[in-house]
């Protein structure tokens, strides 16, 4: 199952249900000229919450590993010396974490 | 006058027919709450019931049995599986429920983004199993 997130970034992205409820993979991905890190979504439906976190990557053992240890070196700048030239590899983390705004719980056929 | 007379006999005629049916509900009832009860307590209800011209007569004014306490109990039972019905989510997505789907709001007010929304796939939105509500985790 595909789910559509939208406002984390400026663009749209997807995210993967994976075999864990509630948890989703969002994959490397390119939308509208914007490259999407690799990330997790996790969703807790007792207390309405979720985590969103892109360039965490994830970890198929334990997915909310990914969330809690953010891996610090992911905000530092790697400089890669060539013999020429030298390359400059960014990779931000961005984190989301909040609560869901409307719960509609109906009967069926209601 | 003999039209008149004909008139007279069917108002007589329903009203008769009106009487036989409200004795016939109370019959009903009192036969439904006091099924395992003795013919003496059967009559005593149906007459008191007649007398206060009560149609419906409730389960409280009976002595309760063991039938009863079981129909209290499944009634009890029932209306708990009734609050569990509407426990169940509605659909939010076709004829599925993603619990995930809707509105967020962030909870730190640092973040950059305030509110997340997050949807299904409208392109690919699965197959219908019937009338039955899906649960996609």
């Amino acid at each position: 199952m595909k789910a559509t997130l939208e406002g984390v970034t400026g663009t749209k992205f997807y995210a993967l249900l994976k075999a864990i409820p509630g948890t989703y993979k969002v994959p490397v991905q390119m939308q509208d000229d914007n490259s999407i890190q690799e990330g997790t979504v996790i969703y807790d439906e007792s207390n309405k919450q979720i985590n969103i976190c892109l360039g965490c990557g994830y970890q198929d053992n334990n997915p909310s590993e990914a969330l809690t240890t953010i891996d610090d070196s992911s905000n530092e700048v790697s400089v890669k010396t060539a013999k020429s030239k030298s390359k400059v590899k960014a990779k931000t983390v961005i984190n989301f974490s909040g609560t869901k705004k409307d719960q509609a719980t109906a009967g069926i056929g209601q | 006058m003999k039209s008149a007379k004909l008139v007279m006999a069917s108002i007589a005629l329903c009203m008769s027919l009106v009487a036989f049916s409200q004795a016939d509900t109370t019959r009903k009832d009192t036969t439904t709450t006091t099924r395992k009860d003795t013919a003496t307590q059967k009559k005593d209800t149906a007459s008191a019931n007649l007398q206060q011209g009560n149609t419906s007569a409730s389960i409280h004014d009976v002595p309760a049995t063991n039938s009863q306490q079981s129909a209290a109990s499944m009634s009890k039972s029932t209306t708990q599986t009734g609050s569990n019905n509407s426990s169940i989510p509605k659909p939010n997505f076709g004829r599925y429920y993603i619990p995930v789907i809707g509105t967020f709001q962030s909870s730190e007010s640092a973040t950059e983004a305030k509110s997340v929304s997050i949807t299904g796939d409208e392109s690919n939105p699965g197959r219908s199993n019937g009338n039955k509500v899906l649960r996609i985790a």
